[in-house]
């Protein structure tokens, strides 16, 4: 339909790269993973856990305080950083952080408060702050609000010395009880189940997301640090792949609340949008396997497919109506009579549009089947009406700013 | 080249170790596929084609339609009447003339199927000896040679239907969801092979539902839906190309069949049901009825749940024909004749030792009657002596004596063919374009949208040759079809409109005439 609508081939072949994606079979531990036995017996060393805290509420820092307390590995110290409006000593958000402080210390963890020059409000711009401070050898990051079980810094740390990972991430499940809760997990977790799976499979390397991201400093200095962009996780990986540094899945989890509302989801999606259309940008340029760099287009690709999703349901809405309502509905543009059009694109098209869309329904139910996450089973059903709302976000983040940061409230 | 040979021999080698799991499985497979070739060999050495009856003919005019029907090769052309699966698995095939024209198209599709239902009647079996006795007993049976090397959808359905039942079986031993999703996707394609799967469908959500809701696992009715995916495609595509969801019902070709004036009497139906039944499985079907009430009284749900799904088109067509909506051909009956089977042996899996050789040698002298006292083995392949079957390789060959006739005369020119379904079953564009080997671009008839509409009003401008059915104006047939065609449809107005009669004759003249049709050649040349 869009192929009537916009254009005959593009909106097909993004469609057609992503339902590749929902063939594989969902990967339950596939290329994440087991970390090595506990206790690692090999040298212990120094982790420096970067702790971003703008604009944070007392119980999400206490949240992932305690998380990093409850850690059995003891080599570790944490770093917690903010911003200068925040960082006098008498507002509430410093006692907060005080309070996480406290708690740190009072179980042996080294721990710093670091706070930034407040020139740039961006997550990655602090993180480079963090960085300058941090002494350890590997480098981690959490957000506020983040939990994990009490050992993954062990098994993450563990696997980069067994494995000679450069890069390290465990699976990132986005919760929350409302409904918009419910959908983003549901999303989370067919892009872990599915899609991370498969580009690692192809690539080697897949974009990282920001929270529970371990990472070894010398890597990261050979990048020049986090890179100062809305998605710097993912942008991250792109230049960590042109250095041919090795990536690994671990299997373990971290936990993160999922936005308060529609409005705070919408904006996070504007932001992840913005953000991997530059990564799209930077990625085309990018000195990577061809390989790899297909496979990696795919996902960064999301805002051009998830756009093209909208307008698809948009086109198919209408053609519909009006196909019930007028006696001979036209929609004719000129390279419909082209005998490509007709022998093979419109078929294409049809079969994304009627099979292809109940294939990823399918694949989303496939995912979600013989896990916890089964109960999610009936909104997995109306899921291309979560589309919708996300096609929204995607044409949205064409004509706004890459430098507003729009920080995710939850 | 070698490397190249290997890799292909070890992707070989994988799909052969993920499809069977035993070697005796790959045995039975491939025995079962072989025995339906040979056998398909055989009927194209002793008739010329492996076409049991009319409808096997359409079922590869159909899917070539598809793809060589000249400007008007569309997807569309895979209709309304038929479901599109069995179709859709052939397309390719009957691409190659030799395949085509012989029928062995569909032969080698439903030969396939065979050693599937075999491999699966042996799995669900789950005893080595019975899997493969059960298994030698269903390839033996006459009806299963048949359909197995003819261009029939009942073979393809059964053996979805029977792979349903195969993950259906796994879920309920495993409580795995993914398993009832491959049934669900099984029996999508069931319901997209034959409408009794649809029955199928209703039935295993049924059970499935149950289940979950004893099991306190409500949540999981969310997946309930699944199986029925193959139904709303099919009501959809109705919707999308005839603009009625229900299209499949209203086209005249279903108006046409010889229903029953009024609904049976349940004795009518009793008589109907065990007339066929002993057709196809001898006293099988009594024992199978004593095995189910046994094993269900036993609480062997699981066996119980299995022999249901897959005897469910017996009792269908059985209401169906009660309520007067199916004349209750046996080849509808012998979709059931795995359950029937399977139950049988699931009765003999109750018992050990000398008991069990026991019920199994009851079984083979129960299953063995049918064929020896209703079915000649020298007869084979010519007609079955149930009054509800349609096999008939003699009417057909008799019909490709005619067709060769008219494609001496027409030749290469094009030609209008009649949308009625002709003698025995299928379109007579069906039997000209399979059995005289003429492409369907060739052929103006309903595959041709619009085209059809105007050759029909004036064939004179359009094809060189007419090719009418013999009938007259007062035949029911006729009307429906000249009534779908809004008054348009040439054999109607040939024989019942004096003026366009007289004005067809201007143009044409009588070239051939044959026992069923008249070839008429257009004057002056093409």
């Amino acid at each position: 339909m869009t192929s009537i609508a916009i254009d005959p081939i593009l909106s097909n072949f993004v469609f057609t790269a992503n339902l590749i994606m929902h063939l594989r079979a969902p990967a339950s531990s596939g290329p994440y993973e087991d970390p090595p036995n506990r206790p690692w017996k090999g040298v212990l060393p120094l982790v420096s856990a970067l702790v971003p805290v703008f604009n944070e509420r007392r119980e999400s820092i206490l949240a992932t305080t305690k998380c990093l307390a409850a850690q059995t590995w003891r080599n570790l110290e944490v770093l917690f950083i903010m911003e200068p409006e925040e960082a006098d000593r008498l507002l509430e958000a410093r006692k907060h952080v005080e309070e996480a402080v406290t708690l740190l210390r009072s179980r042996g963890i080294a721990t710093k408060t670091v706070v930034t020059d407040g020139k740039l409000k961006l997550k990655p711009h602090a993180l480079n702050y963090g960085l300058k401070e941090a002494r350890g050898e590997i480098v981690c990051v959490y957000d506020a609000d983040d939990s994990f079980p009490e050992g993954q810094i062990e098994d993450a740390v563990g696997l980069m010395m067994e494995k000679g990972y450069d890069v390290v991430q465990p699976k990132i499940f986005r919760l929350g009880k409302a409904l918009v809760g419910r959908y983003l997990m549901l999303d989370t977790f067919v892009w872990q189940r599915k899609y991370l799976p498969t580009v690692h499979s192809w690539a080697k390397v897949f974009p990282l997301s920001g929270e529970g991201l371990f990472l070894r400093r010398d890597a990261l200095e050979e990048v020049g640090g986090f890179p100062e962009v809305l998605t710097e996780d993912a942008y991250l990986s792109i230049l960590l792949a042109e250095r041919g540094k090795k990536f690994g899945l671990l299997d373990s989890e971290v936990h993160e609340l999922a936005p308060r509302s529609w409005r705070s989801h919408f904006r996070q999606r504007l932001r992840w949008f913005r953000g991997y259309l530059t990564c799209l940008h930077r990625m085309l340029k990018a000195k990577i396997p061809f390989k790899s760099k297909l496979a990696l287009l795919i996902p960064f690709l999301a805002p051009i497919t998830c756009a093209f999703g909208l307008i698809t349901w948009a086109f198919f809405i209408v053609y519909w109506l009006t196909w019930a309502f007028l006696p001979h509905p036209e929609f004719t543009a000129p390279w419909m009579l082209h005998w490509l059009y007709t022998n093979a694109i419109a078929y294409w098209s049809a079969f994304l549009a009627y099979i292809g869309n109940a294939m990823v329904v399918f694949s989303y139910l496939h995912s979600l089947a013989g896990t916890d996450m089964e109960r999610s089973a009936p909104l997995a059903l109306i899921v291309p009406i979560y589309w919708i709302f996300i096609g929204a976000a995607a044409i949205t983040s064409f004509f706004k700013s890459t430098k507003f940061w729009g920080k995710t409230e939850r | 080249m070698r490397s190249a040979t290997r890799r292909v021999m070890t992707f070989l080698m994988n799909i052969i170790k993920f499809l069977f799991k035993e070697r005796i499985e790959l045995a039975i497979f491939f025995t079962a596929f072989l025995v339906e070739i040979v056998f398909g060999l055989y009927l194209i050495y002793r008739w010329g084609h492996t076409f049991a009856c009319g409808d096997a003919v359409s079922h590869l005019y159909i899917p070539r339609t598809v793809v060589d029907n000249g400007p008007y090769s569309n997807f569309a052309n895979i209709g309304t009447v038929w479901l599109p699966m069995f179709h859709l698995l052939v397309m390719l095939l009957t691409l190659i003339d030799p395949l085509y024209t012989t029928g062995f198209a569909g032969t080698i599709v439903n030969a396939l199927a065979t050693g599937g239902i075999c491999v699966l009647l042996y799995r669900l079996i789950g005893d080595k000896k019975l899997g493969i006795v059960a298994s030698a007993l269903f390839m033996g049976n006459a009806f299963t040679l048949i359909y197995g090397a003819t261009a029939m959808m009942e073979q393809t359905a059964v053996f979805f239907m029977a792979l349903a039942a195969y993950y259906f079986k796994r879920y309920w031993d495993k409580d795995d969801i993914v398993e009832f999703m491959n049934c669900s996707l099984a029996l999508i394609f069931g319901t997209l092979t034959r409408y009794e799967v649809w029955a199928v469908a209703f039935l295993v959500i049924t059970f499935f539902v149950l289940r979950e809701l004893n099991n306190g696992q409500s949540y999981r009715v969310a997946y309930a839906h699944l199986p029925l995916w193959g139904i709303f495609a099919w009501l959809f595509w109705n919707l999308a190309i005839f603009r009625d969801p229900l299209a499949f019902i209203h086209h005249p070709l279903m108006m046409l069949r010889e229903l029953p004036s009024s609904p049976l009497s349940i004795w009518d139906v009793v008589g109907l049901i065990s007339q066929n039944l002993f057709a196809i499985s001898g006293m099988l079907y009594f024992l199978a009825l004593i095995s189910m009430t046994v094993i269900l009284v036993r609480k062997k749900f699981l066996q119980t749940v299995v022999s249901s799904i897959l005897i469910t088109p017996i009792p269908f067509i059985a209401w169906l024909s009660f309520l007067g909506f199916h004349s209750g051909w046996v080849r509808i009956y012998y979709m059931g004749l795995v359950g029937l089977l399977i139950s049988s042996f699931y009765f003999a899996r109750g018992f050990k030792k000398m008991l069990r050789i026991t019920v199994v040698l009851v079984i083979l002298i129960a299953y063995t009657i049918g064929p020896i006292t209703e079915t000649s083995p020298l007869t084979i392949g010519v007609v079955t002596a149930s009054p509800r079957s349609d096999i008939n390789f003699a009417a057909t060959s008799r019909l490709k004596e005619e067709v060769s006739a008219i494609k001496e005369v027409i030749s290469k020119q094009s030609v209008l063919m009649s949308s009625a379904p002709g003698t025995p079953g299928a379109h007579s564009y069906a039997y000209y374009s399979v059995f005289a080997a003429s492409s369907p671009s060739l052929i103006i008839d309903d595959h041709d949208q619009e085209l059809y509409l105007m050759a029909m009003k004036e064939p004179w401008k359009y094809c060189s040759y007419v090719v009418m059915e013999k009938t007259s104006a007062d035949n029911p047939k006729i009307n429906i079809i000249n009534d779908y065609y809004q008054g348009r449809y040439f054999v109607y107005r040939y024989y019942a409109d004096k003026t366009w009669r007289l004005e067809f004759l201007r143009h044409y003249e009588l070239a051939l005439e044959t026992e069923h049709y008249l070839v008429f050649r257009l004057i002056g040349g093409t």
